[in-house]
């Protein structure tokens, strides 16, 4: 085997490494990602899975206890609701009635979120107040 | 009609009046045609100055019958923070994007004398372009639609955006995102010239785009960190993502360029690589911007995913069929004699990007096609883009710590020991050092300490050369030699203060991620709690109003071995009453080597939970990205006696087809 294909060789079994190695981490980083509605729905086959769940966070759900920085509210969408628990204390830009994505797993009716976020910085937009305007 | 979109109306007849006397000045070579083409293209760059002037307007007048200034400002944002409102939507990002491009055109058409034919022929490329983001700000993405009525106030501010982050973070990117059209654009015109010398004018552009961008994703990455409390510098978000893409493939272009510079080789990697960075660029601005991925971050919808899409697809079919046209034309030479040459190293050095991109790439896009073809969605964590991408930067470092010594075309076992020797010895050594005194993770030691003292090794042997021959060229004294050659020699020197800047990246994130210290404690006024060698006491709560928001803010004492050496260290919540919202303000100070980092999670009246993170060596991440690697680009820019060789000039009367280029080594 002349040098040129010993080093092509070399290299070949390298870049197979890296992509074996990137494939293996790739299938253990993926987790499902649902709307509420159809979590709702899969939501005894998932229990103990981690699972990433949409919906808009629902108006007057919120209990907030500092004490123990736990925040309680309902995620829902127009054709399911669940309960969230978080530990993580506050997430940034918390508002009820906004879209946030949790990330955690469903255990005994509860949904034990690590992380949830809100809506993104750069899409805050929304409907403008139409109550208290002048007419032009 | 309304001032702004009468202003961007005119620009678009005036980009189209370009665009026709470029087409026809090159159809039928009259001179005249272009000159009247460069003054519509100056008077276009004013009138969208006007229109972005008349935005900015807009917001600091608070005018909430526009829409776009009625979502994204209110009477209570400061000012500053009205002022960036201007790029806070899709809407007015789009219209800064075009600002910039029509100031970069103007710039060149000012510039008549380096108005020459490659340029002539580049320009349709940016001209249509432009014309199609005049035509979306004014039909999808108007940022001066009016209202039928007057709010008595706008919706605000998201309150993560109250950051002087927003102010640097989207204008860097956008000015990378602009600067990244020109060297296309001139790639598009050299492949039709079958002119190689397009790689000259587009590598000083890519240069300036290349800043861009890395500003850009280091103020995102500064801003994720102080501000969005996403718990570090780097989240592998799809935002983050979106932008780091194009940097990923522009550094590859940049590196590989000076491979067809010299050797005349990779020409047809180097017009794929701008090819694909423009492509990422608009994939970029499509992921943020259109709402088609499932993002923890959850995006808003827009109707202008399309019109992203179409200009891609065209793009990519347009100039691939150019390519297929003008292959014969874009014939590399063989460059690469050997596996271990300065030439291989460059060749490594793409493959690097190249798999990093392809890996976020992927890890971006999986989501799409999983629901597109399988038809369920998923989110990919950060653990693959790191499982993947750390060994690929490791690899990186050792490359960038090889390429300054190993010697053209093929290096010799010799050579090799004559050249590596003591930065080997002295990177065995520090590891010897290092793990005597304590440091016994294997990524720190190789990444961090070898690495390291690689990088800087053979940098400065070589920096030591290059005053060497200076001295033996003319011998000034020993400072004006080492000024001497350092201002000959200011693009090399430029690039290795780049990869200094880079190194000091590559071992503050080693250090944060390996070494970072996190807890969460729940204290109660007066009390202690220990993290690392440092002891933190809560002493006071306070609560207090702070222009158009309400802080709850804890105050620590640090102290470490017994000594206070930080007060009244703050771990900050903000609830900003319009918006009902409720935001947390991670606050990091720096101690000697460590970034202290609290993140509260919860404010009582005589309570605190926070969460506290020790992070060594966060702050070379800073001083590296924007001091040392700025410092670097603008000395690799300041070589403004372009570096190119003899060529021929075209004259658009001739057969461009059957020119030959003229080369010399450089």
């Amino acid at each position: 085997m002349n040098r040129k294909l010993k080093n092509m060789l070399g290299i070949g079994i390298v870049a197979v490494l890296i992509i074996y190695l990137g494939a293996q981490s790739f299938s253990n980083a993926l987790s499902f990602y649902y709307e509420v509605g159809e979590f709702v729905q899969k939501a005894d086959s998932l229990n103990g899975k981690v699972v990433n769940v949409n919906g808009t966070i629902v108006k007057g759900s919120t209990i907030w206890e500092p004490e123990k920085a736990r925040l309680t509210f309902k995620l829902g969408d127009n054709n399911g609701t669940i309960t969230v628990v978080s530990n993580e204390g506050m997430p940034g830009n918390y508002k009820e009635e906004i879209p946030a994505v949790v990330t955690g797993y469903f255990v005994n009716g509860t949904f034990q979120a690590t992380v949830v976020v809100t809506k993104c910085p750069s899409k805050y937009g929304g409907d403008i107040d139409h109550g208290d305007h002048n007419e032009t | 009609m309304e001032l702004g979109e009468t202003a961007l109306t005119i620009a678009l007849l005036l980009t189209v009046y370009a665009l026709i006397a470029h087409i026809i000045g090159i159809w039928k070579k009259k001179n005249e045609l272009f000159d009247s083409g460069r003054i519509a293209i100056i008077g276009l760059a004013v009138l969208t100055t006007i229109a972005s002037i008349w935005l900015f307007n807009l917001f600091i007048t608070r005018n909430f019958q526009y829409e776009y200034v009625a979502i994204y400002s209110s009477l209570d944002l400061p000012m500053v923070y009205t002022i960036s409102a201007f790029w806070a939507g899709s809407d007015g990002s789009l219209l800064l994007w075009a600002w910039l491009i029509s100031i970069y055109i103007a710039i060149i058409a000012a510039r008549g004398k380096s108005y020459d034919n490659l340029i002539k022929h580049a320009m349709p490329v940016i001209l249509v372009t432009l014309a199609y983001f005049f035509y979306m700000l004014l039909t999808v993405s108007r940022p001066f639609k009016m209202l039928d009525f007057m709010p008595a106030d706008g919706n605000g501010l998201n309150p993560m955006l109250h950051d002087p982050g927003m102010l640097f973070h989207p204008t860097t990117l956008f000015w990378g995102y602009a600067g990244v059209l020109i060297p296309f654009a001139l790639m598009v015109a050299g492949i039709y010239l079958s002119d190689d010398t397009w790689i000259y004018r587009a590598r000083r552009w890519a240069l300036w785009a290349w800043l861009g961008l890395a500003l850009g994703n280091l103020f995102g990455s500064y801003w994720a960190y102080t501000v969005l409390n996403w718990g570090g510098f780097w989240g592998w978000d799809p935002v983050e993502n979106a932008s780091f893409l194009p940097f990923l493939t522009m550094t590859a272009f940049y590196h590989s360029t000076m491979i067809q510079e010299r050797k005349g080789g990779m020409k047809f990697w180097n017009i794929l690589l701008i090819l694909f960075t423009w492509e990422l660029v608009i994939y970029g601005t499509l992921l943020t911007r259109s709402g088609i991925i499932a993002s923890v971050h959850t995006f808003g919808q827009s109707v202008t995913a399309s019109y992203y899409i179409n200009y891609m697809v065209v793009v990519l079919a347009a100039t691939l069929i150019l390519v297929a046209w003008k292959y014969k034309s874009i014939q590399s030479k063989k460059v690469f004699e050997s596996f271990v040459s300065r030439e291989a190293s460059f060749l490594y050095n793409n493959w690097i990007f190249i798999a990093a991109t392809a890996s976020v790439l992927w890890g971006t896009t999986y989501p799409l096609l999983s629901e597109a073809f399988r038809g369920y969605k998923v989110m990919v964590g950060p653990s693959f883009y790191n499982q993947v991408n750390v060994p690929l930067g490791i690899a990186l470092l050792f490359l960038m710590a090889i390429c300054p010594l190993i010697g053209w075309r093929k290096a010799s076992i010799s050579h090799l020991k004559r050249n590596f020797t003591k930065p080997i010895v002295a990177a065995v050594v520090a590891m010897v050092i290092a793990f005597a005194i304590g440091i016994r993770d294997i990524y720190a030691l190789f990444a961090g300490v070898a690495g390291s003292v690689l990088v800087i090794s053979t940098h400065f042997i070589d920096f030591s050369r290059i005053v060497n021959r200076q001295k033996k060229l003319e011998d000034a004294g020993t400072l004006k030699n080492i000024y001497r050659a350092f201002w000959n020699n200011r693009r090399t020197l430029g690039g290795y203060i780049c990869h200094i800047a880079i190194l000091m990246i590559i071992v503050s994130a080693t250090g944060a991620v390996i070494y970072e210290q996190t807890q969460t404690f729940n204290m109660r006024v007066g009390g202690s709690y220990s993290l690392g060698d440092y002891n933190f006491k809560l002493t006071s709560i306070d609560q207090y109003t702070k222009g158009n928001k309400d802080v709850q803010a804890a105050y620590f004492d640090v102290y470490k071995n017994s000594e206070r050496i930080l007060t009244n260290a703050e771990a900050r919540m903000y609830h900003y009453v319009k918006q009902e919202s409720t935001t947390v303000k991670p606050m990091a100070y720096t101690v000697g080597i460590d970034d202290l980092y609290f993140s509260a999670q919860a404010i009582t009246a005589d309570s605190a939970t926070v969460k506290i993170k020790v992070m060594p060596w966060m702050f070379l991440m800073w001083i590296g990205g924007f001091y040392v690697l700025i410092a670097g680009i603008l000395i690799c820019i300041s070589t403004v006696v372009p570096i190119r060789p003899k060529r021929t000039f075209y004259d658009i009367n001739t057969n461009q087809d059957n020119k030959t280029i003229a080369e010399e080594d450089i």
